[in-house]
Parts: structure tokens; C-alpha cells; sequence
């Protein structure tokens, strides 16, 4: 069934479901406040930062925290509280870049995939098991390693791994779709493949990858600080949360906060839109769903009443 | 289907994805906008004219791309994966001797996983909602939003630092390495009598183990519980019950086996993830594996020792993925049809 919009409501019935769904969790709305606040020292970071996270300064190298340096300084004299909210940029932003990649690239094959089904299905399905076969982030080490080690190459790299897992899910809601009778009923009053697979079959596959694209933003996040980590991500001196990790490894047993304040900031983060992801993929349960559909009903047919 | 065939089947297909990787890598130097040249020496490389040349000879770039593929191909085939610049071997040698390090790393971490997982798991469906089945959750979702580096970090400055427990390498500096038989010390070291060996060596692939099971035992905990809740639902587990069985008989009897039937095909995806996530961990404990060769390789750039490595760990992955997909087979023949 498709959403029914109701008239001189901004949202459809569903879609405000889902939202009353989320709000209702106190860890939703916890996780969503969080990460508006980083979303914001990010943007804001020649505001916040207290200096600047470029400057060397060899008169106070490896300082622990101070009132000074709340977080202390790294091997080079510089600030490293300036530079994890510096870092935050690349390493929060870049991520949604990459996911959004991922989207542009995961969904139209998802569709094409799911719907001509057959030899084309095939032949892309082997693709995403290729891709698939390589473990963990090496693919994306060795994609980013050949274009040039750098955040783009890193974005880029992630980007063409991860379009896998997302092509797949678009292609299973969708092949369980195409067989039903709207879409016979488009094909009937002409519609082409293109318009029944963009304006008939795609709508309802907006919550599978809102769910996917959120849970993916964490493990992105982890990647890219991963690629960062090993040398093929961010370069020095520009700071992200893996390469501030990185440079403060060689002094763990002396300065440990250099290797473990970014990371704790990367879980943090991580677990926010996993908590968001988890929720959402509860409020689509259909059990829930109907229980506060239910609710809902009985409020809006008060309305009427009154 | 017959066993036999599904079995088949599934080996053709482990071809083409090999074959695939194999393409897939010779084909995104090509597209990829860069200079083969820079990739393949380094930017320092590029100006020593004799090794330019060297290299131009060695990986035929004058020649068109496809006589550049089949050349390729051939070499990767005959094992002829090119020499390493950074340790001037040849790369498969080198990576003879890193692959036993990561897989006995991954094995160690694997088991780990899984010690903590399935109780936790099981606990969690067993005491739904009870606060064991919080605190199980809770573990598990912060295992999973945790890098393994972090974790890795995290662990060595705990227990080296603190307590001087295990350490960098695989072995204390002074402890002699046991000969190459299997290339894993914890079994070379007992193959060949000495305890002493083993125990320091079990001592240093505790921290990087642990670092590596913890991301994982999150997602695979969740997995038992969920597959758990599911067969315990089932109409047999009632019936147990019915026939008044003690609870304890009911799930560890009739329950558990049939709940770990689902999490078996998650096997060869956790194994990979564990080759993925040595590269960090190696990285962060010095541990002389596959992962850490390609992360020296990075730094020297050492494109052939970059290649082989991620190819060789893509043909690890997916023929794991291959014998865990024929053990299915065997455990629930459902799959075959």
C-alpha cells in the first residue's frame, strides 16, 4: 500500500507515525541531540577551538592536559583539543559525503537489478559478490592507495566498495514489489520502465535505505578514521580523528590521550547513529507499527469529533 | 539438487569471483585517473631513470592494455605476484611467511568472539529484557562502534603498560622463534616440545585476539539471540517443555543446537572481517602479518606488495566463505534446493 497523504497536513499519516515512534525513545532523542551538537562545533570550529590546530610550537611539546591545553599537546607543540574539533570536520562530514555516494550509487543499481531481474541481475549480482570478497577495508586501501593517498581518494574508494550491501537491499524490496498489481496496473497506462522503476517502486524503498544508510554512516566513520589510521586517508598536517590517533601512537605508554580521546569520540559518534538506525528499524516493525497506527486513529477521530 | 552438484556449482562460482578480483584489481589501475608509473614506484621512484625503465619492461606499460592483462593474468596464475621494492623478495615469499601470523591471529580472535558471544547470546534470549540481556546489548553495540585500533590501544595500555602483561610482536624480545613448520608459533612451539615458547606466545596474541573479537563478538551476539528468540518460539520447544522436561535440558538440548544452525553461515563473513580488521590491529600491536606488510607497503610505496597482499586476502575470504557455504550444505540440506 502506498502512503496516503492527507490533505493540509505537512506530513503523511506514516511517515508521522514513525517520527512519534522514534521521539518516544529517550536515547533517540539523546543520540540526535548529540550529534547536533558535534554537527555544530564542527561547522563552527575557528569559533570554538581554542587555537589553532596548525601551529607548531616547540617550546611546549607532549604537555599533558592543562588549563592551557584542556586535552594537551602532540609531538609538535600543537593544540589537540583545536585539533580534534578541527578533526571533526573531515571525519563527520566526509562520511555523510560518502554515504550519499553510496545512495546515488547502490539505489539505481538496486532497482535496475531487482526489477530486469534475469541475465542483467546475474551479471550485476556476481559484481556486488566480487566486491563483496574482499575483507573488511582493503579494497578501499588498495582503490584509495591508486588514486592518490587523500581524503577524496579515501571518500571516493569507500564510496565504491560500499554501494554493495545497499544495491542488495534495494533489490530485494524491489523484486518483492514489481510482481504486485500497481505496477502491472503502470504498465498498463504506459508508463516506462524508467518512471515504474523512479516514481512507482522507489518510494517504497525509502525506509530499507534510510535504515541502511544510517547504520552505514558508523561503519563509515570507523573506515575512514581506519584509512586515516594507516596513512592512506587525511595527510599531515591537516587533522581527522584517525590521523590524530596515529600520530599519537608512537607515545601511548607516555601520552595515551593523543590515541584515546579521538577514538572515544569516533565510538560516541558511532554509537549515536547506531542508536538512531536501531530505532528506526524498530519503528518500521510492523507490529509496532500497527499497535500505534491504532493510537493514532482513535486521537485523530477525537479531533473530528470535537 | 544433489549435494554433489550444489557443491559444484558453488566452486564455478568461486572461479569467476577469483577470476573477478583478479580483474577487478589489474582494471582499477587503468581507470582510476592516475600515473602507473606513480603508482607503481612512488613519486621518489619516478626519478631514477634506470628503474623507470626497469619498470615499464617488467609490467609491459608499452605494451596495449590487454596484452598488459594477459600478461598479468599469466604471472598472478604461475604465483608470480612481482617483487617487493620494500623488502626486495619476491612478494609471495614474503607473504608465505606474514600469512600464518594473521590467520593464527584471526583464529585466536575468531574463538574469542565467540566465547563471549554464544553465552552472551544465549543469556540475552533465555533472560529477555532482564538487565543481563541490557548489559549483553549495551556490550555488544559499544564493541561494535568501537575501531579496532582504539580497542587495540586501549588494551596494551591497560594490560602491558599497567600490568606488563603480553606486548608488541609476537614474542618477548630474547625468546628464540620456534622453526617454520606450520608458520603459527602457538603450534610450532608445541610441535616441537617447548612450553616456554608457547606460553610467551600465548601471552602476546592474547591482547591483539581480544582487540579483534570484541567488534566482533557484538554483531554475532546479537545474531545467537535473535536466532535463539526465533527457536524458541518453535512448536518442538513447547512440546519439550509440555513433556515437562526441565528448562535447563529444554534449551541446552533441544534449543541451542538448532539456534547456532543460523549464525554458521555468518562464520565466513566474520572471518573475513577478522582479516580486514588485522590490518589495524597488527598495525597497533607490530605483529608480523599480512596486515602489517600491506600497511609498511603503503608507506614505502610498495605497489607490488600492496597488490599481493589484497589480493591474496581476497582469495582467503571468499574460499572461507566457500567451505562455509558447503558445511551449511551439509548441516541443512534446505539450501541445496
Amino acid at each position: 500500500m502506498k502512503p496516503t497523504i492527507r490533505k493540509g497536513k505537512f506530513l503523511s499519516t506514516e511517515t508521522r507515525i514513525t517520527i512519534s515512534i522514534m521521539l518516544r525513545s529517550k536515547i533517540t532523542i539523546a543520540s540526535i541531540l548529540l550529534l547536533i551538537t558535534i554537527y555544530i562545533v564542527a561547522i563552527a570550529a575557528p569559533l570554538i577551538a581554542p587555537r589553532d590546530p596548525y601551529t607548531i610550537n616547540t617550546g611546549a611539546l607532549l604537555l599533558p592536559p592543562t588549563k592551557e591545553y584542556p586535552l594537551g599537546t602532540d609531538n609538535l607543540g600543537r593544540d589537540v583539543l583545536s585539533r580534534i574539533i578541527y578533526g571533526a570536520r573531515v571525519s563527520v562530514f566526509v562520511p555523510i559525503l560518502v554515504v550519499g555516494l553510496i545512495v546515488l550509487i547502490g539505489v539505481p543499481v538496486g532497482l535496475i537489478s531487482g526489477y530486469y531481474g534475469g541475465k542483467v541481475d546475474e551479471v550485476i549480482m556476481r559484481i556486488t559478490d566480487i566486491v563483496m570478497s574482499f575483507p573488511g577495508v582493503s579494497l578501499a586501501i588498495l582503490l584509495a592507495y591508486i588514486a592518490g593517498r587523500g581524503v577524496l581518494s579515501a571518500a571516493l574508494a569507500l564510496a565504491l566498495v560500499g554501494w554493495t550491501s545497499m544495491a542488495r537491499v534495494v533489490r530485494g524490496v524491489v523484486m518483492a514489489e514489481k510482481e504486485k498489481d500497481y505496477v502491472a496496473a503502470a504498465k498498463v497506462i504506459g508508463k516506462s520502465d524508467l518512471r515504474i522503476m523512479f516514481e512507482e517502486l522507489l518510494p517504497n524503498c525509502y525506509y530499507p535505505i534510510l535504515v541502511d544508510a544510517m547504520m552505514r554512516l558508523g561503519t563509515v566513520i570507523i573506515a575512514l578514521a581506519g584509512l586515516s589510521f594507516i596513512g592512506v586517508g587525511v595527510q599531515p598536517p591537516e587533522p581527522d580523528w584517525g590521523i590524530i590517533a596515529a600520530e599519537g601512537r608512537k607515545y601511548i605508554f607516555e601520552q595515551p590521550w593523543l590515541a584515546i580521546f579521538p577514538g572515544i569520540l569516533i565510538i560516541v559518534t558511532v554509537l549515536a547513529y547506531n542508536m538512531i538506525g536501531d530505532r528506526l528499524r524498530d519503528a518500521l516493525d510492523p507490529k509496532l507499527r500497527r499497535e500505534l497506527a491504532g493510537v493514532y486513529r482513535a486521537k485523530e477521530e477525537k479531533e473530528k469529533e470535537s | 539438487m544433489k549435494l554433489r552438484y550444489y557443491i559444484l556449482r558453488r566452486a564455478l562460482l568461486q572461479v569467476v569471483v577469483v577470476f573477478g578480483v583478479l580483474t577487478l584489481v589489474f582494471f582499477a589501475t587503468k581507470i582510476i585517473p592516475s600515473n602507473p608509473l606513480a603508482v607503481l614506484l612512488g613519486i621518489e621512484g619516478m626519478q631514477d631513470k634506470a628503474l623507470v625503465e626497469q619498470t615499464i619492461k617488467i609490467w609491459k606499460l608499452d605494451r596495449p592494455i590487454w596484452e598488459q592483462y594477459f600478461y598479468y593474468l599469466s604471472n598472478l596464475l604461475r604465483g608470480e605476484f612481482g617483487r617487493s621494492i620494500l623488502t626486495r623478495a619476491p612478494v609471495l615469499q614474503d607473504l608465505r611467511v606474514r600469512f600464518p601470523a594473521t590467520v593464527e591471529l584471526a583464529i585466536f580472535g575468531f574463538l574469542i568472539a565467540m566465547v563471549i558471544a554464544i553465552p552472551a547470546g544465549i543469556l540475552s534470549a533465555v533472560y529477555r529484557d532482564s538487565i543481563i540481556d541490557h548489559l549483553s546489548r549495551i556490550f555488544s553495540i559499544v564493541g561494535v562502534s568501537g575501531p579496532e585500533w582504539w580497542w587495540g590501544i586501549i588494551l596494551l595500555v591497560v594490560f602491558y603498560f599497567f600490568f606488563g602483561f603480553g606486548g608488541s610482536g609476537r614474542l618477548s624480545p630474547g625468546t628464540p622463534y620456534p622453526p617454520f613448520i606450520t608458520g603459527m608459533y602457538l603450534i610450532d612451539s608445541l610441535l616441537i616440545g617447548r612450553f616456554d615458547i608457547f606460553l610467551d606466545a600465548l601471552s602476546h596474541i592474547t591482547l591483539p585476539a581480544i582487540a579483534l573479537g570484541i567488534t566482533r563478538s557484538g554483531l554475532t551476539s546479537r545474531l545467537v539471540r535473535s536466532s535463539m528468540l526465533e527457536v524458541l518460539r518453535e512448536d518442538y520447544i513447547k512440546t519439550a517443555r509440555m513433556k515437562g522436561l526441565r528448562e535447563r535440558v529444554v534449551i541446552y538440548r533441544h534449543a541451542l543446537r538448532n539456534a547456532l544452525i543460523a549464525p554458521v553461515t555468518y562464520m565466513g563473513f566474520l572471518f573475513g572481517s577478522m582479516l580486514g580488521g588485522a590490518i589495524f590491529v597488527e598495525t597497533v600491536f607490530n605483529w608480523q602479518g599480512m596486515g602489517l606488510y600491506l600497511v609498511n607497503a603503503i608507506f614505502a610505496s610498495d605497489y607490488p606488495a600492496i597488490q599481493g597482499a589484497v589480493i591474496l586476502m581476497a582469495i582467503i575470504y571468499s574460499t572461507a566463505n566457500l567451505l562455509v557455504d558447503i558445511l551449511y550444505a551439509f548441516i541443512d540440506p534446505r539450501v541445496r534446493y
